[in-house]
């Protein structure tokens, strides 16, 4: 099975669905390889296979274990996949950029020590506003983002989401969008994903 | 009538990276032109296919797609028997070539798409270059490259062995950023420099340029 190395603020992208993988090892591993020394976490590795990026590693650890756990989370019908895609890119390119640097701002800069940005805070707010009210729109035509069924769509926006509701106060962005709020509650809710929170939380020393 | 139609102009970075794999995999299509000036594309009409209000968005049948790199996989997987391979077939090359369609879309195209606004786009519309802001991206854009250099030592192309999604992806940007100052960043690397020369002489990427002329 793969280890995953994850550290600090690289937990923003750890997506991975328990649903898939029953266990990882040394998900705690601090060590990020030369290449990935723009952005060290997280990297993955799975036999001879070394990834980073988490939505590359994400499509891997769907496509490899495709016949394991949840079946639909990223389909092998091409134009069900498509869909699923295209909201994934619409997480990276649209959803992504505004949240985490709000996500950094509010949550991360503080315990950094690092002088917020106020500039930074009110644009992100702006442009996740009007990304969100895309989402409303959409969710009212459809349960999930690419259709009927819990897929990486929206299983992508899950850590950022996270922090943003839990850590700051900008939750209600999303919480009072009638539909986005659903929808929020929905995919946090999945066992998978508290398992994941949970890792956030200190764990109790192994015994020897 | 073409079954496979792409809503965009030809100017647009992402339309340009649609058009790319649209001409690679030698498939019939129609472009629909979308007159951003007039606004077209926050029209109801054009909500329809794409809600955030961008180009491009393509139909294929019934099924309609927006973003660009959504749109480039889908017609890469789904007219493999077509053209040039864009992806792999074999699960871990087609990871790797993913790995690098990543980072073109999250450490390149950040601050390779604000270049090209601040050299092309912003004289487009009559707006100064600030080249404060032109200093701190190539800063940024310099370590990617950095990176860039590293990999393409190793490799020939950044998706693997062959010319795939992960090099085409960077063609928009690569074209308008070769024709401003700020090409330094690829000249003074050399497999940059190489690998830049060889996926620009592509005649399918020539055929997305002539349409800048038409």
């Amino acid at each position: 099975m793969g280890a995953v190395s994850c550290v600090g603020f690289g937990w923003k992208h750890v997506v991975f669905d328990f649903e898939l993988c029953e266990q990882f090892d040394n998900l705690l591993n601090q060590k990020a390889s030369p290449v990935t020394a723009l952005r060290p976490v997280p990297s993955f590795q799975d036999e001879s296979i070394s990834l980073f990026e988490s939505r590359a590693i994400c499509r891997y650890v769907l496509e490899k274990y495709a016949n394991r756990g949840n079946k639909r989370l990223y389909c092998t019908n091409p134009l069900q996949k498509a869909s699923i895609e295209q909201w994934v890119e619409a997480e990276g390119q649209s959803f992504n950029p505004p949240s985490s640097a709000l996500a950094f701002q509010l949550a991360f800069a503080p315990r950094m020590k690092l002088k917020q940005d106020m500039g930074v805070i009110k644009q992100s707010e702006e442009k996740l506003n009007k990304v969100l009210d895309v989402y409303e729109q959409r969710l009212g035509e459809s349960r999930f983002l690419a259709g009927d069924e819990f897929t990486l769509a929206d299983l992508s926006h899950l850590p950022n989401t996270q922090y943003l509701v839990s850590v700051t106060d900008k939750g209600e962005m999303f919480t009072k969008r009638k539909n986005v709020g659903r929808w929020w509650s929905e995919i946090s809710g999945r066992d998978s994903w508290k398992k994941v929170v949970d890792l956030q939380k200190p764990q109790p020393p192994k015994s020897t | 009538m073409a079954v496979l139609k792409l809503h965009g102009t030809p100017f647009s970075t992402a339309a340009m990276r649609a058009l790319a794999a649209l001409y690679e995999k030698e498939l019939d299509f129609e472009l629909v032109p979308v007159d951003m000036k007039a606004g077209q594309h926050k029209s109801e009409a054009f909500l329809a296919l794409n809600p955030f209000g961008q180009v491009p968005a393509m139909e294929d049948g019934d099924l309609k797609l927006f973003e660009s790199r959504a749109i480039t996989g889908y017609i890469a997987h789904e007219y493999a028997s077509k053209g040039t391979q864009l992806v792999s077939p074999d699960p871990k090359k087609m990871a790797i070539l993913s790995v690098w369609m990543e980072v073109e879309a999250h450490q390149f195209d950040p601050h390779a798409g604000k270049l090209c606004f601040e050299h092309v786009f912003k004289k487009m519309f009559g707006m100064t270059t600030d080249p404060a802001v032109v200093e701190e991206l190539e800063g940024k854009l310099g370590k990617v490259m950095d990176v860039y250099e590293a990999r393409l030592t190793v490799s020939k192309y950044m998706s693997g062995d062959c010319f795939g999604l992960a090099d085409l992806h960077h063609l928009p940007a690569l074209h308008y950023l070769q024709g401003t100052s700020s090409k330094k960043l690829f000249d003074s690397r050399p497999h940059v420099c190489a690998w830049v020369a060889d996926i620009t002489a592509r005649p399918a990427w020539g055929k997305v340029i002539a349409l800048h002329k038409s």
